[in-house]
């Protein structure tokens, strides 16, 4: 590579990193704006829309409200992914690669496909819109990525632990339990964190599948159409913080050998 | 636990069409240390498995003592594995590691730590006991390994290539540690490898195995001196092959013609028809040198092509007078008898082994 292209591909690298982070930086810099409106001129900073988020009763219990659904729905995802990873890579049965198929399609649907085709169901089986069709919708969703996950895991674990296990005395359930659940336990982490992101940050489910009480991104969504204050880059702030720093501990467990 | 007698009765293992194993039938008495060896690809994994309950056999029974176990799983057979890989499990300590198979046996909390304090002193591995597998030594890793397997007191040990992982020195120490752990605990040992030394230095009866049978079982000093195969006479040490043609037959020695040149030899094994090609073989070592013609029918004349001085030993490349190369290993003492140029050399009749295969 000559100097001059070097140059260049430096410029490009550096305008990408800005075009990424400029939005984001006006974004938590407004939340500190000390005026009703967003948008410059700034001419002094306070933490008033910080304390305004906290001693919102209202955004708290969305907040709540969000993050059950996020539990929930990766306790579901990463039982039954673990399941079906265990069930993939090691039982032998016809069919094998149809429940593959089957079990990861969800993550490659459009949102709004899935979303819909969600709410047709979980109404033909009687579950109204609100919390519980939220979290199934969500644990579907997340389900092929735990499997995943899962598989790549298993497949790095040697044979032969399992092995030694069985040769002093364990049956697959307690090899399963004491040798096989500790060597996936950091990737499961992993994924299971990706999965509550993933939940809390979902829009078109929660909207399609959602009863009267709203997530936390409907909610924000709805207060965008009455008018924006700075209120809003607040909460959006302290959400970038969460999910940045979950985010990245997700991705060191993940790649952890 | 006592330890049983294991046999193997007519084993066979097929994997789709492919014979991995075949027709093996083979009695291990107590307390002996038993090696299976042979070439990569042998069969000689597939073997243990089977002994260990992780493969069924296609054919055949496994028997421990006078239990059939063929169709036991390796949970409920009383015989424990050290892996090629160690396998110890990451999550664990060391001690954790010894008390496994103790706790699934359902020993109190009082006797298993008894037990697995009794191992770690035995190995040498106190003050390793809260330490995790990564970070021990090779050495460490395999002593932890095998306290884990003797821990339920198996009625048999099986291991797979335990020392493939140790660099050539340590593996040196570990065999002779092996085997007197082996002494010490009077436990059977079926041991697996592919290196015919490590074969010869640490075991009471030898197994040598090719394509998925059992080519000749034996003492190593037997099967080091009687090859009944050319397999076996050129897989363990070094040997010299003489493609000789059958004279004829004087008494118990077979008369044989190596290229004009009479050799006398037993053969152990089938009966040699005249005019039929076989194989003798000797060891360099067991060749007799003179430096002068002896007073033998069978001494002949050998030109020195290379004198490789080994230390206590010197090795003779040589030569007959049709061009037919010897390797000829002397004590170094009696090497500085020899000239240079030539040397005279016969091959007793009690060294040279005849084989029709
Ligand atoms: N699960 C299996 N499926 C198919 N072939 C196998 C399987 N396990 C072993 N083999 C084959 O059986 C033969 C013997 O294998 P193995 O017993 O592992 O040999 P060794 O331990 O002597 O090197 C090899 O050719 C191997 O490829
Ligand atoms: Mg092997």
């Amino acid at each position: 590579m000559t100097r001059h292209t070097r140059l260049i591909m430096q410029m490009v690298y550096w305008a990408f990193v800005l075009y990424l982070f400029i939005p984001l930086s006006l974004m938590v810099l407004m939340g500190f704006k000390d005026s009703k409106f967003i948008g410059f001129p700034i001419k002094s900073l306070t933490l008033h829309w910080y304390k305004v988020v906290i001693q919102d009763l209202e955004l708290m219990s969305v907040f709540a409200y969000s993050f059950t659904i996020a539990i929930s729905s990766t306790v579901l995802a990463i039982i039954i992914g673990t399941w079906a990873a265990m069930l993939l890579s090691q039982a032998k049965f016809k069919g094998k690669i149809i429940v593959f198929a089957l079990i990861t399609l969800p993550a490659v649907l459009p949102g709004i496909i899935s979303a819909i085709a969600l709410r047709i169901y979980s109404q033909t089986l009687g579950i109204e819109p609100g919390m519980t069709a939220v979290i199934l919708g969500h644990t579907v969703h997340n389900v092929p990525f735990v499997t995943l996950v899962g598989m790549a895991r298993l497949n790095s674990q040697p044979m032969s632990h399992v092995e030694a296990a069985q040769d002093l005395g364990a049956d697959n359930v307690i090899s399963f339990f004491r040798i096989t659940l500790p060597y996936l336990t950091p990737a499961l982490v992993g994924a299971g964190i990706f999965c509550m992101l993933t939940s809390f940050d979902d829009f078109v489910r929660s909207f399609f599948l959602g009863g009267y009480e709203p997530t936390l991104p409907v909610y924000i969504f709805s207060q965008l159409r009455t008018g924006m204050s700075p209120e809003i880059n607040a909460i959006s702030s302290v959400v970038l913080v969460i999910t940045a720093v979950m985010g990245l501990a997700a991705e060191r467990l993940m790649r952890r050998k | 636990m006592k330890n049983a007698t294991v046999s193997l009765v007519d084993i066979s293992k097929k994997y789709g069409s492919f014979v991995a194993v075949e027709k093996i039938n083979l009695t291990i008495q107590p307390g002996d240390f038993v090696t299976l060896l042979g070439p990569s690809g042998c069969g000689k994994s597939t073997t243990l498995r089977i002994l260990g309950g992780f493969e069924t056999p296609t054919t055949g029974q496994v028997f421990l003592g006078d239990d059939d176990v063929t169709n036991i799983p390796p949970n409920r057979r009383n015989v424990n594995m050290v892996f090629q890989d160690y396998a110890l499990f990451p999550h664990m300590t060391c001690g954790r590691n010894i008390a496994f198979g103790l706790e699934l046996k359902g020993k109190t909390k009082a006797e298993t730590e008894a037990r697995v304090d009794e191992l770690l002193e035995f190995m040498q591995l106190t003050g390793f006991k809260d330490r995790k597998p990564e970070e021990l030594s090779g050495g460490q890793r395999q002593r932890v390994a095998l306290a884990r397997a003797l821990a339920p007191d198996p009625s048999v040990l099986l291991l797979d290539e335990p020392l493939g992982a140790l660099d050539a020195k340590l593996r040196k120490q570990v065999q002779i540690e092996l085997k007197s752990i082996q002494k010490r605990t009077g436990k059977t040992f079926i041991f697996v490898t592919h290196d015919q030394e490590e074969a010869l230095t640490m075991s009471d009866r030898v197994l040598v195995m090719n394509k998925g049978r059992i080519e000749q079982a034996g003492s190593p000093k037997d099967l080091y001196s009687h090859p009944e195969s050319r397999f076996v006479a050129e897989f363990i040490g070094e040997t010299n092959m003489l493609e000789c043609g059958v004279k004829g037959i004087d008494g118990k020695q077979v008369v044989l013609d190596w290229f004009g040149t009479e050799l006398r030899g037993d053969c152990r094994k089938g009966s040699p028809t005249p005019g039929q090609k076989v194989g003798a073989v000797i060891r360099p070592e067991n060749i007799t040198c003179y430096s002068n013609k002896p007073e033998s029918s069978l001494a002949f004349e050998l030109n020195i092509d290379q004198r490789i001085f080994k230390g206590s030993s010197t090795t003779f490349e040589a030569r007959s007078s049709k061009g037919q190369s010897l390797t000829i290993t002397l004590d170094s003492i009696r090497a500085d008898e020899i000239g240079t140029e030539k040397m005279w050399v016969v091959l007793k009749p009690e060294y040279l082994s005849i084989l029709l295969n």
